[in-house]
């Protein structure tokens, strides 16, 4: 059987807070340093308000609401000018309550072909049980919450769900979730410097593994 | 040939599975009942899931990667310390780099105590051959607000005097 091959890879910050959307343009980024001035000048605005503001650039998608901060990148050579971006973000906007935060990956897999695509579905959940009520069940999403090991508040999650319209690709996603103290972002800029790296190289790791692991 | 004979064949492959959650498994044509029927005993559901991301964009097989910090910049280049992320058992690497590499919007801040990522790898693109790219992104943070110098300068003020006490 020929091994999984990744074909693509995304990590994103998600916090959840309150935030003002409306002074996120590209152009606050470029005028502290976060973004250069080119960037900014060719970022693909799509929208800037009170209540949503989203663009993107060639290595980055960033959308802020009034509750919800989302950066990312689907470019590995950029990971961590993404955490940069975050960081800087929240240095400059310090007294941001933010109350969660997500550092997540999803790795998209190619498992070659249909029976290997059904077999990774097969391993993970069985059919046998649904069988008994629902006609030709199948596994649309799967998510395994576990309880995180450093202490901290949050979870870990990960999910497995097949790649919407295309042949036998697998996604794997891992949440690696936070909650915090919500007094400003100061806990989520620690976290971000402290944890980032370990957090992108373990769900890297278990994506693999979990794929190894439904197709031994 | 029907006419819906011909727009099965005109919409594959995405069609059928769009057109089986139209309805329901046994109202489907005879063109698509089995690929949906593999489908659905063996493994999986398409089409009405969110789509989480897109691979369209193609993917970047990072090889190897570097952070370095600029330790000297001269006329032409600049010098940096670089320690491999791909492996950190490899030792820091001292490494001159012609400042023609850098992008040119990073050279205003390529000066000594800068941090950047250098990343090689492979980026496969839809319907492009594979290219090989070094790609060299400096660090950017703001810089230090008029508030945090006024603390540091405070700082350093009390410990003047407590040190010009003894």
């Amino acid at each position: 059987m020929a091994a999984p091959k990744i074909i693509f890879d995304e990590v994103s910050a998600v916090l959840i807070g309150d935030f003002n959307p409306v002074i996120l343009h590209p152009s606050w980024f470029a005028r502290h340093n976060l973004l250069s001035a080119k960037e900014a000048d060719d970022a693909k605005l799509e929208i800037c308000f009170k209540e949503i503001t989203r663009f993107s650039l060639p290595w980055l998608h960033l959308e802020a609401t009034t509750e919800r901060f989302v950066c990312k990148s689907s470019d590995s050579s950029h990971f961590n000018p993404l955490r940069d971006l975050v960081i800087g973000t929240f240095e400059l906007l310090g007294h941001t309550p933010i109350r969660q935060l997500g550092i997540n990956r999803t790795v998209h897999f190619d498992v070659i072909d249909q029976d290997t695509w059904h077999a990774v579905g097969h391993k993970l959940a069985p059919k046998d049980i649904w069988k008994e009520f629902l006609e030709t069940p199948g596994l649309r999403s799967l998510t395994i919450e576990g309880v995180r090991t450093d202490k901290r508040k949050g979870l870990v999650n990960v999910t497995v769900r097949p790649v919407p319209d295309v042949d036998h690709q697998v996604s794997v996603a891992v949440n690696d979730h936070y909650e915090l103290g919500a007094i400003d972002a100061g806990e989520a800029i620690s976290l971000l410097k402290e944890n980032w790296e370990v957090s992108l190289k373990t769900s890297e790791k278990w994506s693999t593994l979990l794929l190894e692991r439904a197709l031994s | 040939m029907s006419t819906q004979a011909l727009r099965i064949i005109d919409t594959a492959p995405a069609e059928p599975s769009q057109f089986f959650f139209d309805k329901p498994p046994q109202q489907a044509s005879n063109d698509t009942s089995m690929a949906q029927q593999a489908f659905f005993e063996t493994g999986a559901i398409r089409g009405i899931v969110p789509r989480p991301a897109s691979s369209s964009v193609g993917y970047f097989r990072l090889l190897q990667s570097f952070e370095g910090v600029v330790t000297e910049r001269t006329e032409h280049s600049i010098f940096a310390q670089i320690s491999d992320k791909t492996n950190s058992q490899n030792p820091d690497e001292i490494v001159e780099i012609p400042l023609e590499e850098l992008t040119p919007e990073d050279l205003p801040i390529a000066v000594v105590g800068a941090i950047f990522y250098w990343s090689i790898g492979y980026k496969d693109s839809p319907g492009e051959p594979r290219r090989r790219i070094s790609q060299i992104r400096f660090q950017r943070l703001p810089g230090w607000s008029r508030q945090e110098l006024l603390a540091a300068q405070s700082f350093a003020a009390e410990y003047r005097s407590l040190f010009s006490d003894i």
